[in-house]
């Protein structure tokens, strides 16, 4: 196990190594191969991964006990009510959606920006990635009240001769949702591909070899082979991008195309895309952070990877501070009496705490990554990212909820408390998460081992010339 | 069954030889040539385009598939709202171009199947003792045995620039 401990290298400091990757000169392809792909056999840290897998299992059963209520009693277990029909399950269903895509922004669009330094975050942020979408998709079909009937959503040939109303966003966010899922899960699975071969390889017991061999499907990395296989990776990649844009602008038309005053706004789709991104790199940043000391790989998801997701949340940050200036100025611009309220409401009213929380999280907190040193540091972003999540909850909470407590007829007007049930909800939601990811770092490979030895590789020429 | 072939595997350590054996032995006339390595090396990729070419098709087919049942669906079952009109394109953008993703990425992936010929769970080469390391830090080189191939000609110059040279039959 000795030799698994990170302190026999050299120690991971601050250093700005004057490369694209980030990573130490020296490391061989064979030391990649054995610091990604060993941890399937001989696990660096398992007391660590079993409080994880054994918090994910209590959240999990959490999950499946709210369900169960929620199925036995219908939505009235929810603090849902007229006027404020949309609560929690829509509030979490775009929380976690958003989170998601920024796994998509690390993988894809830095592939094509050919950034080096991608390829030791891009494997746990589509992780996360399909994760987060699953945890999102599930809160639709949830808040149903019918949840048996979710298949009425897809087109098909019926005997009632309806259709899905193609003209209403939540339809569109139907296909938008299931497209995102398989997307996400067939450019993971891609990406992954000549990983399990290698782990095929490498494996020495035979339930291992077989389950690498299957899901490596006979890779061998062939000239011909990785051509194909890079066309592939880069079209998909071309692909997951705009359609980043097109998930999280179709879910904020569910509330922009309303006629609700606070909703009905034009700066929804980019403020959604923006505060979407920002979440999930918030995410990336605290995954990041944790699994490079579950897996002992500090050599590999360097200070300097940390730095780049401190500037990429500071950057979006500042892109979402700009959809809260826009949303609060074109209120007041537009002379709309009931907008005027509405704005009022978000920033006075009974649900005010939750305007301000997405303030100070995400714009004054925030602030703190301007310094290096903050970045750099593990705990210091870790503890800036988490405030971010916060932060960005409270954002949607403040969106969605408090225009709905302040309806059109003053009559009525109603405050929202969520329900135990509703909360149990979405604690146990994290459970959903972490069970699926805790067994993935054990058996996938969490870094994408091939492309950093391309990176290395090309490195390496071009220092040789 | 198709007569087995016969073919040399050489072992490289680094791309750069690979890269150079290659070279030297299209230089010699050897036109049934593989690379193998553990990661892609773009200057070996041959210009084979078919995968974007499905992709296109798959993007394509995935919007009039779209496009198409948005508009049936709104003639089939013709719902009046407020008098807007029936088929109203600009609310049709987001499925088409979702559908269209979707079903791009789906033949991508099938097109990237059958180029590469997967899933093939067991192929002879996995039997060459050099090919495990393939995947981690070695770069394979495999000689076919069609004109100019001489068995022993060959594997002498092969000899000369690899660190090892197995016999392979395919």
């Amino acid at each position: 196990m000795a030799e698994w401990r990170s302190s026999d290298l050299p120690p991971p400091g601050p250093i700005l190594h004057g490369t694209g990757h980030f990573l130490p000169r020296d490391l061989s392809d064979q030391e990649v191969s054995r610091r990604i792909l060993d941890v399937a056999h001989q696990f660096p840290r398992p007391r660590a991964w079993w409080c994880l897998f054994g918090l994910g299992g209590v959240l999990l059963g959490l999950y499946l006990l709210s369900v169960i209520v929620l199925f036995w009693n219908g939505v009235g277990v929810w603090g849902n009510n007229t006027p404020v029909n949309w609560a929690f399950d829509i509030l979490n269903y775009i929380w976690w959606l958003g989170i998601g895509h920024a796994g998509t922004f690390i993988s894809a669009l830095l592939l094509l920006l050919e950034r080096p330094w991608r390829n030791s975050l891009n494997r746990l942020a589509e992780l996360m990635t399909l994760m987060a979408v699953v945890c999102a998709g599930l809160y639709p079909i949830l808040h149903l009240g019918r949840p048996w009937l979710f298949y009425w959503t897809m087109p098909y040939p019926n005997s009632m001769g309806l259709w899905p109303q193609f003209k209403s966003p939540t339809a569109w966010d139907m296909f938008a949702v299931v497209t995102y899922l398989v997307v996400s899960a067939l450019f993971l699975y891609l990406g992954a591909l000549p990983d399990f071969a290698a782990a095929r390889d490498r494996a020495r017991r035979r339930g291992a070899q077989v389950a690498y061999g299957l899901l490596a499907l006979g890779w061998r990395g062939s000239n011909r082979q990785w051509g194909h296989w890079r066309r592939a990776y880069r079209a998909i990649a071309l692909l997951a991008v705009p359609l980043v844009f097109a998930v999280s602008s179709g879910y904020s038309f569910l509330m922009a195309l309303g006629d609700q005053a606070g909703w009905h706004s034009t700066v929804f789709p980019p403020y959604f895309v923006a505060g979407a991104v920002f979440s999930g790199f918030a995410l990336v940043s605290l995954i990041a952070i944790g699994l490079r000391w579950l897996l002992c790989i500090e050599a590999l998801i360097t200070p300097r990877h940390l730095d780049m997701l401190g500037r990429l949340l500071l950057a979006t940050g500042w892109m979402t501070a700009y959809g809260y200036f826009a949303d609060v100025f074109m209120a007041f611009y537009s002379g709309d009496r009931h907008e005027i309220d509405v704005t009022m409401a978000r920033l006075a009213g009974p649900t005010a705490w939750s305007f301000w929380l997405a303030i100070g999280c995400n714009v004054g907190l925030l602030q703190a990554l301007w310094w290096r040193r903050v970045r750099q540091s593990p705990r210091a972003l870790a503890a800036v990212a988490l405030a971010v999540l916060v932060g960005m909850w409270a954002e949607r909470f403040m969106l969605l909820i408090t225009p709905q407590t302040t309806d059109h007829l003053l009559s009525a007007w109603r405050g929202y408390t969520p329900s135990f049930w509703e909360i149990s909800l979405f604690i146990g939601s994290f459970g959903v998460f972490i069970v699926p990811f805790s067994l993935f770092i054990r058996f996938v490979p969490m870094v994408s081992a091939f492309e950093l030895k391309q990176v290395l590789h090309r490195e390496r020429e071009a220092r040789h010339g | 069954m198709a007569e087995p072939r016969h073919g040399l595997l050489a072992e490289f350590a680094d791309a750069r030889a690979l890269m150079t054996a290659m070279g030297e032995a299209r230089a010699r006339g050897h036109r049934c040539l593989e690379a193998f390595s553990p990661f892609p090396l773009e200057e070996l990729e041959p210009a084979d385009r078919r995968v974007s070419y499905i992709a296109l098709g798959g993007g394509l087919f995935g919007a009039a598939l779209g496009l198409l049942m948005q508009v049936g669906g709104s003639l089939d079952y013709p719902l009046d709202i407020g008098g807007r009109p029936l088929l109203a394109w600009p609310s049709f953008i987001t499925v088409t171009f979702v559908l269209a993703v979707l079903f791009a990425v789906l033949a991508t992936v099938l097109g990237l199947l059958l180029c590469c010929r997967l899933p093939r769970l067991n192929h002879p080469l996995f039997d060459a003792e050099a090919f495990a390391r393939a995947s981690e830090d070695r770069f394979l080189l495999l000689v076919m045995d069609e004109p100019p191939f001489s068995r022993a000609d060959t594997a002498a110059w092969l000899a000369g620039r690899a660190l090892s040279v197995d016999e392979v039959t395919l």
